[in-house]
């Protein structure tokens, strides 16, 4: 695939989260993420979704860089990027931004928003000081709906809506190619959660952007997305075009998901039966042999708790991974 | 004594909280009642006043807040009555909020935390409130009731840890249950199962609900009367069928517009520009007109008042929409 500016193969990602034994002689790993392969085309939304632990902004945080990666690929832009460090990573980082879910945390409450933003200028040399880029602080303001002369306040002036606005600029300042947006818009009202997702659209047609949109939220994804993959405790499940999963979800946990999600519409939700299913995901140090959704699955049959399901195409473009469908 | 026919009934509350830069004004003039049975729905974004009407349902407003006006009878009898208050929550009234982990002490078992409300409300002796915490357990869908109740609230999940609030709350066969955003932290799946069990618990029981939410998904399916509120005032209200599919209220309308629906595929979001007001600095007017579309000199001078139009349903309007025609079809939320 020529035109994939992203593709992850096999990713698998492990923390150590203590020891084990009487001595404590075992490592005790966490897989977070587990054989997870994906590829973005340029230009393109692929949103990411999965509950709590699914190793959502995990699979996001490897394609940065910023976890070690256990095994597989990260190719980007037809290069292999897997565990490239120091100066090769700094210079691959400007083309790959990060816009993090809080925008209270992520902002220097003691940094003016002109310093904020052209930090990553300076760090990468374009500028010499935060006020040789001003013009540039300035149309990067504009280009996310604020307002010039903010540059000159401090984070703690504005709301969170706007602090997520100063985080796109900040993001976009160095031209990347590909953002990362982890859980952009959960903290935000929905009034306010609507520009911002109008604004990264708006954003994305005019420099002809790639995102990764990871959420928890099936409705945002699915309204941004062009293709969506389903993550369920560090597996990706199901991959598609947003229709296609939204219409013809193949995967069990898909269909649960999605009809877990209420519909604000009154009279579909009292026609509507919704699949509630029972227990919770998996224990992630000792995750269940076979498919990981076997413990909750109702299609669940003896293969299923005996090997993992590979992710293979069941139609062009839709991949999912289940025995029994 | 005051007279109400109604369970809960808050006539023209005023809440406000004195900070340095001014008083927040909370909650504005907002009346509404509450009947034996019914299910009522708040809905409202950060700073709308929502959670604070639910505190104030439970005379829980503490200082530096303080009621300014109005009126909150249970039942007939005044909740700003702090012993009264006192005696009716966690028994008439009970609360279910947004972290279950902050309603529960860390360091006692659940058994411990379970019977120490019943023994305090109910006649009933430490063995058989232990009794009945068990069979609760058991209604809310916790498996294994008489192990889990040794356990503390740390060994259970975060929607096992919402079943063990809800099985509280309902200890005392309370008449009224407020939840306070009860699924916002629970993912999604969890989030079914627990709305699922407070709906069938209501219906079971004939609990009047209050729920309180931002999430209008949560409310169609749960509740069947509807509050929206705005800037510390209801704007509209009535059946969640009326104000889902005929809003005349143009804040409601842009809410529906801007909340992306997995059932319909928008080209563009329809949200609302600017924030909402600052409550320190409430002038004359509408407090939506800065952001309203439909907004018109009158707006910004005149403070519409909520005046109802048909059975259980009112808005506070000057230009009301009549339904979806205010809608811009090319804009998002359009139905398919």
């Amino acid at each position: 695939m020529s035109d994939a500016l992203l593709e992850v193969q096999g990713l698998t990602v492990k923390y150590d989260v203590g020891r084990e034994g009487f001595w404590g002689q075992h490592q005790t790993r966490l897989t977070a993420v587990d054989d997870v392969s994906f590829s973005i085309a340029r230009g393109e939304t692929f949103g990411l979704v999965g509950e709590s632990g699914s190793g959502k902004t995990t699979t996001g945080r490897a394609v940065l860089g910023k976890v070690p990666i256990a095994s597989g690929r990260v190719m980007f832009a037809g290069r292999d990027i897997t565990g490239v460090q120091g100066r090769e990573r700094r210079a691959i980082r400007r083309n790959m931004q990060l816009i993090p879910q809080n925008p209270y945390g992520s902002l220097n409450p003691r940094m003016k928003v002109r310093e904020i933003i052209s930090e990553p200028l300076v760090v990468h040399r374009r500028f010499k000081s935060a006020k040789g880029a001003t013009e540039r602080v300035v149309e990067l303001l504009e280009l996310t709906g604020m307002n010039p002369d903010d540059m000159h306040k401090y984070p703690h002036a504005f709301s969170g809506g706007q602090r997520q606005r100063i985080v796109i600029a900040r993001a976009l300042a160095l031209n990347p190619d590909l953002i990362i947006a982890d859980e952009p818009v959960s903290a935000l009202d929905v009034s306010i959660q609507a520009q911002v997702v109008n604004l990264l659209q708006d954003l994305q047609r005019r420099f002809g952007l790639t995102y990764i949109f990871i959420a928890h939220d099936l409705a945002v994804v699915r309204h941004i997305s062009h293709r969506i993959g389903i993550m369920y405790a560090g597996k990706l499940v199901e991959v598609a075009k947003g229709e296609s999963v939204y219409r013809v979800p193949v995967h069990p946990y898909t269909e649960a998901l999605l009809s877990s999600v209420p519909i604000p519409d009154p009279r579909i939700e009292r026609g509507r039966s919704v699949k509630v299913i029972a227990g919770e995901p998996p224990d992630p140090i000792h995750p269940p042999v076979g498919c990981r959704f076997h413990t909750r699955c109702p299609l669940a049959e003896p293969r299923c708790r005996e090997a993992a399901p590979p992710l293979e195409a069941r139609t062009p473009g839709h991949e999912a991974a289940c025995w029994v469908r | 004594m005051n007279r109400s026919d109604h369970l809960l009934e808050i006539r023209n509350l005023e809440v406000v909280f004195p900070t340095r830069e001014g008083t927040v004004q909370a909650v504005r003039g907002v009346s509404f009642t509450v009947d034996a049975g019914e299910s009522l729905a708040v809905v409202g974004e950060s700073g709308s006043g929502k959670s604070t009407l639910a505190r104030a349902a439970l005379g829980l407003i503490e200082l530096p807040g303080r009621i300014a006006g109005g009126e909150i009878l249970w039942r007939g009898r005044s909740l700003l009555d702090k012993r009264v208050a006192r005696r009716i929550r966690g028994r008439e009234i009970s609360m279910v909020s947004q972290d279950p982990m902050a309603s529960m002490s860390p360091i006692l078992t659940i058994g411990t935390q379970m019977t120490e409300v019943m023994t305090r409300h109910l006649d009933i002796g430490r063995r058989e409130a232990f009794t009945r915490a068990g069979d609760l357990l058991e209604k809310v869908g916790i498996p294994d009731p008489g192990r889990r109740l040794g356990q503390y609230p740390f060994e259970f999940s975060g929607g096992m840890q919402q079943r063990v609030v809800i099985a509280t709350a309902l200890s005392c066969d309370p008449m009224m249950l407020i939840a306070d955003e009860p699924t916002t932290a629970l993912d999604v799946t969890t989030q079914a199962q627990i709305l699922e069990l407070i709906s069938s618990l209501q219906k079971d029981l004939g609990l009047a609900l209050l729920l309180i939410t931002h999430d209008l998904g949560v409310v169609a399916g749960a509740c069947d009367l509807l509050k929206v509120l705005y800037a510390g005032e209801i704007v509209e209200s009535g059946t969640a069928d009326q104000l889902f599919h005929r809003p005349h209220h143009p804040y409601t309308a842009a809410l529906l517009g801007s909340t992306p629906r997995l059932d319909v595929k928008a080209d563009r979001l329809m949200a609302i520009e600017g924030h909402p007001p600052d409550l320190r600095h409430v002038g004359g007017g509408c407090t939506f007109t800065p952001r309203c579309p439909h907004a018109t000199t009158r707006c910004a001078s005149a403070s519409p008042v909520l005046q109802p139009s048909g059975v259980g349903r009112a808005y506070a309007c000057w230009n009301p929409l009549n339904g979806l025609q205010g809608r811009d079809p090319s804009h998002g939320g359009g139905r398919a």
